[in-house]
């Protein structure tokens, strides 16, 4: 997304780690925001700035669901699922976090 | 229970339906503005899929609260996007201050706003405003109010004919060219969030784009709003010589450098220089 931000490692907040988390419990599952939300309990105004930047970091890649809209009555939804780049630093990042925890 | 306790019972029921079905539709409009605040490039797709979400919300109620929170969103969105290298609570606190100072100046001058509209109208048929589309914040384009120094109804081939110079000029547009008064209607800009107080000249498009083709990286003095004053218009207030590269390039240096310390240095350089010019005129 950031011009700049490509390389850099996504800032890790509390936040972002409930975001990491709700993918974590099995990485090959889709999810879309609302489903994040309903997960992570974030609200719009933090959990999309967080999607997008695990995004432009290469963590999680998005798709649009296959359906047409005017078929189902509503828009597409966007799902998200981590990168096998992403799977491994989600699972680093919860592992030691859990060890401060727990230290 | 009477025919009355009825009656306004249906009443209710019929008026909160209706307020009921209204959310839906305001919540949707919420959604569709919030994106269009984020960065140009993931707008279209963050709408579609903040329409998905709000589809899936439980109730009326969280509908509203998070189209409502979708700006916060944008917000960041745009911050991470444009300003990522300082703090987001830096263009919050510049943009309560630009609503503070203007509202503060739009209730002193508004005596001589009123006075000057009236003028307008009476000299001539036409509108007491006129627009020109600028380019703002992140792209996006706006209209910049001004007065009206033309007459409407006097085109080029009338002027020419007439020969006299500055025929086209009203005659309150000539006392207001004189008084550096053209530009005051900015400040409404200002309130409307379009504009700063301070920030980089608010260009045409065409020209934005001329100025981007050729100085690379240009783009980025659209990071922030166009200001009525900026860091490179007092630059050129005191020396006209300064080109258009050299304007450029201090845009750019006023958008990397972007603090709150800058743009009251700015803001205090601008009324040094108004009292400067105030006084060598009266000397």
């Amino acid at each position: 997304m950031g011009r700049n931000r490509d390389v850099q490692e996504p800032r890790i907040s509390l936040q972002a780690l409930r975001v990491l988390n709700a993918f974590v419990a099995d990485v090959n599952q889709e999810l879309a925001g609302a489903d994040v939300a309903r997960v992570s309990g974030l609200a719009s105004g933090t959990l999309y700035p967080i999607l997008l930047r695990f995004e432009a970091a290469g963590w999680l890649k998005s798709h649009w669901e296959n359906l047409e809209p005017s078929e189902v009555g509503r828009p597409r939804r966007r799902l998200y699922r981590l990168t096998t780049a992403g799977a491994v630093r989600a699972s680093e990042i919860l592992s030691e976090f859990a060890s401060r925890v727990l230290a | 229970m009477s025919w009355i306790d009825i009656s306004v019972g249906i009443a209710v029921a019929l008026v909160s339906d209706e307020l009921l079905g209204w959310v839906d539709r305001l919540a949707k409009w919420l959604v569709r503005r919030n994106a269009r605040r984020a960065p140009k490039h993931i707008a279209d797709r963050l709408e579609e899929e903040w329409l998905a979400h709000l589809a899936s919300a439980p109730g009326k109620i969280s509908w509203l609260l998070f189209a409502i929170d979708c700006r916060r969103a944008a917000y960041v969105l745009s911050h991470q996007e444009h300003l990522s290298h300082v703090s987001p609570l830096v263009p919050l606190f510049v943009r309560l201050l630009d609503l503070f100072l203007t509202l503060l100046t739009l209730a002193c001058l508004l005596p001589i706003i009123m006075l000057i509209a009236i003028a307008i109208r009476v000299e001539g048929n036409g509108p007491i405003f006129c627009y020109e589309e600028r380019v703002g914040c992140g792209g996006r384009l706006f209209y910049a109010l001004t007065f009206r120094t033309t007459h409407v109804d006097r085109p080029n081939v009338v002027v020419k004919a007439l020969g006299a110079q500055g025929r086209r000029f009203t005659m309150v547009g000539r006392l207001l060219v004189r008084l550096n008064l053209v530009q005051l209607p900015w400040l409404l800009n200002v309130l409307l969030g379009e504009m700063s107080l301070v920030g980089p000249i608010p260009l045409r498009p065409q020209y934005a784009h001329r100025l981007c083709s050729i100085f690379p990286g240009y783009e980025l003095r659209h990071s922030v709003r166009p200001g009525i004053t900026g860091f490179a218009q007092i630059h050129w207030y005191e020396d006209v010589a300064v080109d258009s590269r050299k304007m450029a390039e201090l845009d750019l240096f006023f958008v990397r450098n972007y603090s709150v310390h800058l743009v009251a240095a700015v803001m205090f350089g601008t009324v040094r220089l108004a009292f400067r010019e105030y006084f060598n005129k009266a000397a």
